[in-house]
């Protein structure tokens, strides 16, 4: 990996939703993201995710705060400015149904970003581009001239990624791209999204609530907890060792594929304790808030 | 057992026709939901989970043919019902929680207005009282501040957020069936254990039956007393819980287990069912797993293996099952589960004896 080169700095990004009261879905987080790596996103259900990374590939105003990408800051981007941005950046989208045009076939659905981003020399270079991308998330041939809703939810949301990747971009925002996949073609996708990095050196924010694939894929991960950041640092560390007790209890909650460990297990709550002051370095690289 | 059944599926069979040809989604399966029980439905992607769920509920889309079957509910067969009939029995009797969130809910309509909507549909109450059943229902689904998010429409709430909004109104009616088709997989664990506990609950008071569709084998085991592995439309292995994960026979369901990450996983690379998924037009004879199987016999290549009897409540379809077959050893990770499991029931008795 190249060593500590940041590929985004994320500094006291904020968003505020209109008619949301004065709450903040997101309040002030700071990280920076390195060329190469994977960033785990994870938290409850609400608590920011979504909205910072769609902050982050600018679908999304950004309140205030400010987001570098390689160097250049892209708060404000307008106009062929963005549009450049957007060929580098990409997200898969969370809700795969929505985010795919129903009238659109899955051939043209894919090759959409190649269209807008003028990538293919003639059409059959575009198909092939296409047909390369449903092989490697595990879709077949005779899907190409499908509708969207003649597939089953999983290979929907394969669609999304291979959508996604097609820009060839360096960096993506991956929401929740497996979490509607089986355990198998689960790890297809994961091995193909890292197989994917090592051959480019694409980027990722992964963002996911389920700890242990979050903590297999990335290789830093954050915590967030009603639109902060409670902890953050190697996973390895964030997972072996955490500080924060939301944290704690959100790993004791994670369900294992054994009956008898699933009636004995003891989860540990959570109150809302801890919300308090600033990130703090407990250890080398591993942040937590506190007081 | 067989006379507790409040739904009983007897070899169904769904196809869709598409450009490509004709796409043999669900192929002859039979399976029985008993009253009270929660059956999980599991298996990969595009194997069959929903459309066998929209079946039961009749919503499948316009390209959809039923070639055969019968799906008996309180000894009626759902497929001969006229539409009308089989309106009053949605989101009344039978209630199902649909994958996609958005698209079961109106995104005109305020969301504490669509679930005070069903509350109202199945249960005769004043406009106030439905209301309130409404917001106790947002709370019940971890819902922050309900009687301000009340007036929100969908797109203003996050993904796992409409998830539990679905929920609530699914279970807004009180139904004698629940099929829930993955109504966890958007939720932080936390979260997820939350919901589950609340179906629970909700089970222990109405008796309500549930089909629990996930492909997250730990959630499985948390919730299910019996689990069904679909492969390729097929219903490839069927037992109780502990049958399952425990004494697994098809390798398919070795294969699924042995996937999961588990908390010690550090490995570069997952485990993952070589292969992919075979094509559902023209599906191959056989077990369609075949190709992907290592253990595979010839027989399996060739002709369709039956459910094999391993005990009163499991059944597998594998030609390993045969007593012609030749003895095979599961993956080392399953002799695992199989040898702790032994030991564990060993010292049960031991403890009931002594
Ligand atoms: N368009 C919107 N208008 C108003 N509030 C919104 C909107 N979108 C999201 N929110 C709120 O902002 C908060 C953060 O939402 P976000 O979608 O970022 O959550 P998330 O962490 O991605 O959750 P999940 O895991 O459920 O997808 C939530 O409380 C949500 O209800
Ligand atoms: N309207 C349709 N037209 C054509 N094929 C369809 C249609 N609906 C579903 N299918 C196909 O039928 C098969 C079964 O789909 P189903 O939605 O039941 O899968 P599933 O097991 O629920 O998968 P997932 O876990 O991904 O949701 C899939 O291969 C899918 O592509
Ligand atoms: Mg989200
Ligand atoms: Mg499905």
């Amino acid at each position: 990996m190249a060593e500590t080169r940041h590929l985004l700095e994320v500094r006291n990004l904020v968003h505020e939703y209109p008619g949301s009261a004065g709450k903040r879905a997101v309040d002030d987080i700071s990280f920076v993201i390195r060329e190469g790596e994977t960033f785990g996103l994870v938290g409850e259900s609400g608590c920011g995710k979504t909205t910072t990374g769609r902050m982050l590939v600018r679908l999304l105003d950004i309140t205030s705060g400010s987001v570098t990408f390689d160097g250049e800051d892209i708060t404000h981007l307008k106009g062929k400015e963005l549009l450049a941005f957007r060929r580098q950046a990409q997200i898969i989208f969370q809700d795969p149904y929505a985010s795919l045009d129903p009238r659109k076939k899955v051939r043209d659905i894919i090759a959409e970003g190649i269209d807008i981003h003028k990538l293919a020399k003639d059409k059959a270079d575009r198909d092939d581009q296409v047909s390369r991308l449903m092989a490697s998330v595990g879709l077949r041939p005779e899907h190409l001239t499908r509708y969207p809703h003649e597939f089953s939810g999983g290979q929907r949301q394969r669609i999304g990624i291979a959508r996604a990747l097609a820009t060839r971009p360096r960096f993506v925002v991956c929401d929740e791209p497996i979490s509607a996949l089986d355990v198998s073609i689960q790890a297809q996708v994961v091995n193909l999204l890292r197989e994917e990095q090592r051959k480019r050196g694409l980027t990722y924010l992964f963002i996911a609530h389920d700890l242990s694939m979050v903590k297999y894929i990335s290789d830093r991960i954050a915590v967030m907890y009603r639109g902060r950041i409670v902890e953050t640092g190697p996973s390895n560390l964030v997972y072996n060792h955490p500080l924060h007790p939301y944290t704690k209890s959100l790993i004791s909650a994670i369900p294992l594929p054994d009956p008898e460990t699933e009636r004995e297990r003891r989860r540990i709550p959570y109150a809302g304790e801890g919300l308090e002051g600033s990130l703090q370095e407990a250890e080398s690289e591993h942040f937590v808030l506190m007081k | 057992m067989p006379d507790t059944a409040i739904l009983q599926v007897s070899h169904l069979s769904v196809s869709f026709d598409t450009y490509a040809g004709k796409v043999e989604a669900v192929r002859d399966i039979s399976f029985a939901l008993h009253r009270g029980e929660t059956l999980a439905l599991v298996g990969e992607s595009g194997c069959g989970k929903s459309v066998t769920c929209r079946s039961i509920m009749r919503l499948l889309a316009r390209n959809a043919n039923v070639d055969a079957g019968e799906i008996l509910f309180s000894g009626e067969d759902l497929l001969k019902k006229s539409n009308r009939a089989m309106r009053d029995i949605r989101g009344g009797k039978i209630a199902m929680i649909f994958q996609d969130p958005m698209t079961s809910l109106d995104p005109t309509m305020k969301i504490g207005k669509q679930i005070a909507e069903a509350v109202r549909l199945h249960r005769d109450v004043s406009r106030r009282e439905a209301n309130a059943r409404a917001e106790e229902l947002l709370s019940l689904v971890g819902i922050d501040e309900p009687t301000r998010r009340y007036h929100q429409y969908p797109h203003e709430f996050s993904g796992g957020q409409r998830q539990r909004i679905v929920i609530a109104i699914a279970l807004a009616a009180d139904p004698e069936i629940l099929i829930a088709d993955e109504p966890t997989t958007a939720l932080d664990v936390t979260m997820q254990a939350q919901i589950i506990d609340l179906i629970r609950d909700i089970q222990k008071k109405t008796g309500t039956s549930v089909i629990f569709i996930t492909h997250d084998l730990g959630v499985v085991a948390n919730v299910a007393d019996r689990v069904a592995v679909m492969y390729a439309g097929r219903i490839v292995e069927i037992g109780l819980s502990d049958e399952v994960f425990y004494d697994p026979r098809h390798p398919y369901t070795w294969g699924l287990l042995a996937s999961m990450p588990t908390l010690a996983t550090d490995s570069e690379t997952l485990y993952a069912i070589p292969g992919t998924p075979p094509t559902l037009i023209h599906p191959a004879p056989g077990d369609a797993f075949a190709p992907r199987n290592p253990y595979a016999l010839e027989a399996d290549r060739i002709k369709e293996p039956p459910l094999f009897q391993v005990s009163d409540t499991h059944y597998a379809a594998t030609w390993l099952l045969d007593p012609r077959a030749p003895k095979v050893y599961p993956p080392e990770s399953i002799r695992q589960r199989q040898a702790a499991y032994q030991k564990r029931q060993e010292e049960k008795e031991a403890r009931e004896h002594g």
